[in-house]
């Protein structure tokens, strides 16, 4: 019989926080000031307390389905093609976010460490990295977080610490910075940069209780929002705005300038150390949640045999955009801005649909799902 | 008898076969490590520029000169007799890159700019606009943000010719130290690349650079002391800060000398300042550490007072607003200790303690106050970065870059506040001890 893989709840939510934080060591910071300003810092907030009260609606709503994923839920609220059609928005998101990191990821590696490398060379480790953990499967990955997010989360708060030298409080006035409107309403779409938050949902069925599903998802979104806020905050005292908005890699800047003394400086080694941690990571685990999905929404009985094809896929279309700057221009205005639809949105939805049928399925005698 | 395998490889046996291919798909993944990859560079393959100067070409836009540094020359025991630790290079060049195409061309390594410890600007280039070249910089990987800026009053190929560092065999050490001088003599600002172009593209503050120049005195009959700027601080003779780069009457060590602050508004040089100046710069922006000073005895006319001063807190900022005006109130937190009393006058303690104190207070205020005004006066450039704290009136972004500081610091009054008290008296606890029991015996 096939063991059940299970995991508990510091290894998920390391798995999720990766997942949310990768972005501060892309381009969160910048996006933040782009939309807030001197106010970014507001913003980074703002977008936290949205994700958390997004979280709290969809974590009330999923109680009577402990153990289940978004899958599952989705067959109970629209049977088959509904499990379908919501496979292939996951698969969407998930698609994207690995072949558009790996394309940001190699390009920026490019850009700051391996500058006279092909592309295709610098990616092919990132395949390699995809390929092998799929091969392994989620619980090796997410043990593999479990010890390598702390060591991750040390690098990127000595960075931060490194760099207290620089850093300038005044820089955050004017206290509003872009206006409240900016902020608030047109800032608020951003909530976007936390749509990982979905990954928790496919993997309720490798958490087994409600319990475990909610406190990781609140762990995960706090720790994440703390990190996030205080990478903004570093970032923007101590790159006045609007010279920040020139940026490339927020913190990549911000670790080049630490020197401690004549002795400790070039901190950027232990910046490239973590994010290269980080990145692959994230691209590690978002592929093998595509396999997943892919084996669950089409009900395959073995997902091993798609990898080689499916980690050739991702590295043909990471290849499609012509530049750099459309990779950014695609991920920042246009995933980022419309990824809360299927993070929160979508979810709430099938939660509703799905409790509706059950409640439906209990008055005509039904037993399951079962209320805890 | 039966032998036994390792357990390494009686795992590897038993391994299905889906893991063993796994373990060879990682195998093979490593190899391109050990192999190295394309961007494996050796140390001793690279030329490690460590000093870049910049002057307006003569038959293109830029000539760019280069210290590469000899690595044996800095070893101990390498080099031999007055072999400079690096070489010289000079080209003319469209720009900083296609330069380096050109030097890279007869150099015999690979030049590499990732150890460069400083750039200098001719004044002539300064002057004209320092945007072309802050971009590249910025942009260039290789360049790094803690590099200091100098600008040289005559050409920056002059000025690095001069440095001739005797005092230590590195060159790229001899940058690292010469530039932390800020620190214990306040003749120069602490600028690094960093500052400087986020100050050139503020709306709130204006940057400096370093103000270098070859020494011009060859021998000491050479000696004069013309355009020092005594007098402009209506002094009988220069005090340590009252030159400008290249001015001070000094032989030995490097030629290269740095004193003084160049004025920018924006990225074009207005104007120069020099070392008194440069140390009231330090005081106002809070970048002072301590040094040296030399006040006029309140007491003996004549005579001076030397005490090594040291900012006791941060300074205090403040600006408000009077009639859409600027108002900046500063107040700068001072102590001194004794160093010399010419007068042998004991200002140790008591009354006279005090009127030290309030001469000195007076002394520092009225030279703040010249180099403040001077800033609005001569340069209408708010290069103290009081914009900084005006921005904390206004609530958005937007109503901030309406009211454009930059052209209001020219109506901005002060509020100086200065506080100064010494704080201890050296190795001597009471001036004039003896000489005053002797001329009580003599009266008896």
């Amino acid at each position: 019989m096939k063991k059940k893989t299970i995991f508990g709840h510091w290894e998920a939510s390391a798995i999720i926080m990766n997942l949310i934080c990768t972005k501060i060591f892309l381009n969160f910071p910048r996006m933040a000031v782009e939309e807030g300003g001197t106010a970014a810092w507001i913003f980074a907030i703002y977008i936290a307390i949205l994700a958390i009260l997004g979280f709290t609606v969809i974590q009330k709503l999923y109680k009577p389905f402990e153990g289940k994923d978004l899958l599952d839920v989705a067959e109970l609220a629209a049977g088959n093609i509904g499990r379908i059609l919501v496979g292939f928005v996951i698969l969407f998101c998930l698609g994207w976010g690995t072949v558009a990191y790996m394309r940001m990821f190699s390009e920026n590696m490019k850009l700051i460490s391996l500058t006279t490398s092909p592309l295709s060379y610098v990616e092919l480790y990132f395949v390699v990295c995809l390929v092998t953990g799929a091969y392994f499967g989620i619980e090796a990955l997410s043990r593999l977080h479990a010890f390598v997010v702390p060591v991750i989360t040390v690098g990127f708060l000595l960075i931060m610490l490194g760099a207290v030298n620089y850093i300038d409080p005044g820089n955050l006035m004017p206290l509003l910075g872009n206006g409240l409107s900016a902020i608030f309403i047109k800032g608020a779409q951003k909530v976007s940069d936390y749509s990982e938050i979905l990954v928790l949902f496919l993997l309720a069925s490798f958490l087994k209780k409600y319990e475990v599903m909610k406190s990781t998802g609140y762990w995960s979104l706090v720790l994440a929002s703390v990190f996030l806020v205080i990478s903004v905050l570093v970032f923007s005292t101590v790159f006045p705005y609007p010279s920040s908005l020139e940026i490339t890699i927020p913190i990549f800047h911000v670790a080049r300038l630490i020197k401690l003394g004549r002795f400790f400086q070039r901190v950027e080694s232990v910046f490239l150390f973590i994010w290269a941690a980080s990145s692959l990571l994230y691209i590690t685990v978002n592929f093998y949640l595509i396999l997943f999905t892919f084996q669950k929404a089409f009900r395959l009985d073995y997902y091993k045999p798609l990898i080689i094809p499916l980690s050739i896929i991702v590295m043909s279309l990471s290849f499609l955009p012509s530049d750099f700057a459309e990779v950014v221009t695609y991920e920042v205005e246009l995933f980022r801005s419309w990824s809360w639809v299927p993070a929160f949105v979508m979810p709430i939805l099938l939660l509703i649909l799905a409790r509706r049928k059950h409640r439906k399925s209990a008055e005509s005698g039904g037993n399951e799902p079962q209320d805890s | 008898m039966k032998t036994t395998k390792p357990a390494v490889i009686t795992r590897v046996i038993k391994m299905d076969r889906g893991k063993r291919l796994i373990a060879i798909i990682m195998l093979v993944a490593i190899c391109p490590l050990l192999a190295s990859c394309y961007d494996a560079r050796e140390v001793d393959d690279l030329g490690f520029v460590i000093a870049m100067g910049l002057d307006r070409g003569k038959t293109n836009t830029l000539r760019m000169t280069l210290q590469i540094a000899k690595p044996m020359a800095g070893a101990d025991g390498g080099g031999s007799g007055d072999d400079l630790p690096y070489e010289q290079f000079s080209v003319e060049a469209p720009a900083v890159f296609s330069g380096l195409n050109m030097i890279n061309t007869f150099a015999s390594k690979q030049i590499s700019l990732t150890h460069l410890k400083v750039v200098v600007f001719s004044s002539e280039l300064a002057r004209e606009g320092l945007k072309p070249y802050l971009n590249a910089m910025l942009r260039g990987k290789e360049f790094r943000p803690n590099m200091p800026i100098v600008v040289a009053r005559h050409t920056a190929e002059e000025y690095l010719q001069s440095v001739d560092p005797k005092l230590v065999t590195n060159a790229a050490k001899y940058y690292e130290l010469v530039f932390q001088s800020y620190k214990y003599t306040g003749l120069i600002p602490k600028v690094e690349f960093h500052d400087f172009y986020l100050a050139s593209k503020s709306p709130c503050r204006n940057p400096v650079a370093i103000l270098g120049d070859a020494g011009k005195f060859l021998s000491a009959e050479e000696f004069d002391i013309k355009n020092s700027t005594y007098m402009d601080h209506h002094r009988s003779m220069p005090f340590e800060g009252d030159f400008f780069a290249g001015d001070i009457p000094a032989l030995g060590g490097a030629r290269a000398g740095n004193v003084g602050l160049a004025v920018f508004e924006g990225d074009k040089m207005v104007g120069e300042l020099d070392g008194t100046n440069t140390t009231m710069y330090l005081l106002c922006t809070g970048d002072y550490i301590h040094s040296y000073w030399t006040f006029p005895d309140p007491l003996a006319e004549g005579r001076y007072v030397l005490m090594d001063v040291k900012q006791s807190r941060k300074p205090k900022h403040r600006v408000e607003f009077v009639d859409g005006k600027p108002r900046i109130d500063i107040m700068l937190n001072l102590e001194g200790d004794l160093v010399a009393v010419q007068s042998d006058i004991d200002y140790e303690t008591g009354d006279n303690s005090l009127v030290l104190e309030s001469a000195a207070e007076d002394y520092i205020k009225d030279h703040v106050q010249k180099f403040l005004d001077k800033t609005i006066n001569e340069f209408q450039s708010d290069i103290c970065g009081f914009g900084a704290y005006a921005r904390a009136h206004f609530m958005t972004w937007a109503e901030w870059e309406a009211y454009n500081w930059h052209t209001k610091y020219k109506d901005a009054t002060f509020n100086l506040t200065v506080n100064f008290k010494v704080r201890r008296p050296g190795l001597i606890l009471r001036s004039g001890t003896s000489e005053a029991m002797e001329s009580r015996r003599d009266d008896q």
